[in-house]
């Protein structure tokens, strides 16, 4: 457990500078509009924060597309897989620090407005929904670093999306349950129809999907990468 | 126990088994194939250090990343500290630095603790390991700056730090003296020395034919994936093809090489050696010294790796 912990430490590190500019997106955004944009509604702020927590769920599926291959093109992979951890061990600590780094995009956003919300006297329910959109961007990272650890990131990116995009198109056939097949698309659509004062307006079932989601994909994962070479002929 | 060509190897305690290796990297399509090792075996015994060499594109680095379980054999297999390749918790014994290590944005004692840390190394044991590194590495100062403003040299030495953190029992370093100072080259065979005065065993892969001379037990020339040569520094250096005989007051009807004192130099095949002593000899000569020629490890290994020594090479093993 301790060297998953440090490789997940290690990731968010590292993408520090990317996470303190998504970061100050958040703070930067709300403060402009309160500032300069002159006196901006509830409901211009509820589409920000819509915008703003889909772009959540994508942040951590960009981030884990290309982290096994950037790591295997600087070689610092090398040193740490010569080390003594499983590459299971590796890969669950990628994906933990995907979720830490995700938590902490999640947690800045509800903070900001649940500061904006206090200003314009809404009780909003919030949390629930950071919550929901939080494993979403789990899930999404989970399946971008499962296609990440096989292929190219721009192959990847393909692989993500045709996963990512099949419940939608089986949603004509089967009827909106289909987007319970991967909730990626489920809460994001859910976000969309999300307003201060009426909070979550999803149901819950799909977390445990998710979570059995995100589990499988570590396995996978794990299993695939177990036997792949993360070194090229470089001679 | 395993037989490659003319040479049978069957050593007691080896620390590091190759047997019968093979490795073929394919393209993405699977049309173009490299093999990078073909047949390769080799054992390396506790308490050496063993100087592995080959020019570049030969396999060594493929070689080191099987042992690690960062690349896969195509056929064949092999053993670390008794364990088949790539066992993750045998890694947390070895101490392994790769060619052209590359790091994260971290201060350097940072860094090597977070390495430590991957290897199982905690508390005390780790700071102690760490303060010791730091100091013979001569990095004690820069210890708490980012590794980012570092020399090339500087990360060479903190790739060794984080290889040596965990007290290994055996060390598989890829080049590890290059870009380093004449002096820092010195503190690292220093160190290398230390580690096999305490029982370690030592994988060495290097460009530097000098360092190897001065500090290996056994060499291995690796060529096209195939090991062409295995032997003490001293067995491969003695030719036993040629011999170089100093002979005194020889007639100058035979061709030798004067030096100082009236003392002549003969360089002969083995077969042409009777014959060349008797002539010596008859002509009122008196013949100093008979020895096998020297050659330096640069000039055996530029006869192996050429081109033209393909065939002498490839498929037979010599000691």
């Amino acid at each position: 457990m301790r060297s998953i912990w440090l490789i997940a430490e290690n990731f968010v590190r590292e993408q520090r500078i990317v996470l303190m500019v998504f970061v100050g997106w958040i703070f930067g955004f709300v403060l402009f509009f309160g500032l300069f944009a002159g006196p901006a509604t509830a409901s211009e702020y509820q589409g920000l924060f819509q915008q703003q927590a889909i772009y959540g769920v994508v942040y951590g599926l960009i981030v884990a597309l290309q982290t096994i291959h950037g790591e295997r093109k600087s070689r610092r992979i090398l040193a740490v897989l010569s080390k003594g951890i499983y590459r299971g061990e590796y890969i669950a600590g990628l994906m933990l620090g995907n979720a830490l780094l995700t938590s902490i995009y999640m947690g800045c956003l509800g903070t900001v407005y649940m500061f904006v919300s206090w200003k314009f006297g809404m009780n909003a329910s919030l949390w629930p929904t950071i919550g929901a959109a939080w494993l979403a961007s789990i899930l999404a990272g989970s399946i971008a670093l499962f296609f990440g650890a096989l292929l190219h990131p721009a192959m990847a990116a393909v692989g993500t999306s045709l996963v990512m995009g099949t419940p939608l198109l089986l949603e004509r056939g089967l009827g909106p349950a289909a987007s319970m097949l991967v909730p990626v698309n489920y809460v994001v659509k859910e976000l969309l129809e999300y307003s201060f004062p009426r909070g979550w307006p999803g149901s819950w079932h799909f977390v445990p999907i998710a979570m059995l989601e995100i589990g499988l994909l570590w396995f996978l994962t794990a299993k695939i990468f177990a036997r792949r070479d993360v070194t090229v002929a470089i001679e | 126990m395993f037989t490659r060509g003319s040479l049978q190897c069957s050593r007691m305690d080896a620390v590091l088994q190759f047997e019968n290796l093979s490795k073929e990297y394919r393209d993405f399509w699977r049309r173009k194939s490299f093999r990078a090792l073909d047949g390769f075996s080799l054992e390396v015994d506790r308490g050496e250090i063993f100087g592995f060499l080959g020019p570049n594109g030969a396999g060594k680095t493929t070689a080191l990343h099987i042992t690690m379980g960062l690349t896969f054999a195509s056929s064949g297999g092999g053993k670390m500290l008794g364990k088949p390749f790539g066992d993750a918790r045998t890694r947390r014994r070895i101490g392994f630095l790769a060619e052209n290590v590359s790091f994260y944005r971290r201060k350097a004692a940072d860094l090597i603790r977070f390495y430590g840390e991957l290897n199982g190394v905690r508390d005390q044991e780790l700071r102690s390991n760490i303060k010791d590194l730091l100091e013979a590495l001569d990095l004690k100062e820069v210890g708490r700056r980012p590794v980012t403003k570092f020399s090339r040299g500087m990360l060479q030495k903190v790739g060794i730090a984080q290889a040596l953190v965990n007290d290994p029992e055996l060390l598989i370093l890829d080049e590890p003296t290059s870009a380093l100072d004449p002096s820092a080259r010195v503190t690292v065979r220093e160190i290398l020395l230390k580690a096999k005065a305490q029982g370690k065993t030592v994988f060495l892969s290097s460009h530097l034919l000098s360092e190897i001379e001065l500090i290996c037990d056994r060499v291995g020339i690796i060529h096209r994936g195939k090991l062409v040569r295995l032997g003490t520094v001293s067995e491969l250096l003695e030719s036993k093809e040629e011999f170089e005989i100093l002979a005194r007051g020889v007639l100058d009807s035979l061709q030798g090489e004067p030096l100082q004192d009236g003392v002549v130099r003969f360089v002969v095949s083995a077969a042409e050696q009777k014959p060349s002593i008797e002539a010596i000899w008859s002509s009122g000569g008196e013949v100093l010294s008979v020895t096998p020629k020297k050659r330096s490890l640069e000039q055996l290994f530029l006869s192996l790796t050429s081109a033209d020594s393909e065939t002498d090479g490839a498929g037979e093993i010599r000691r």
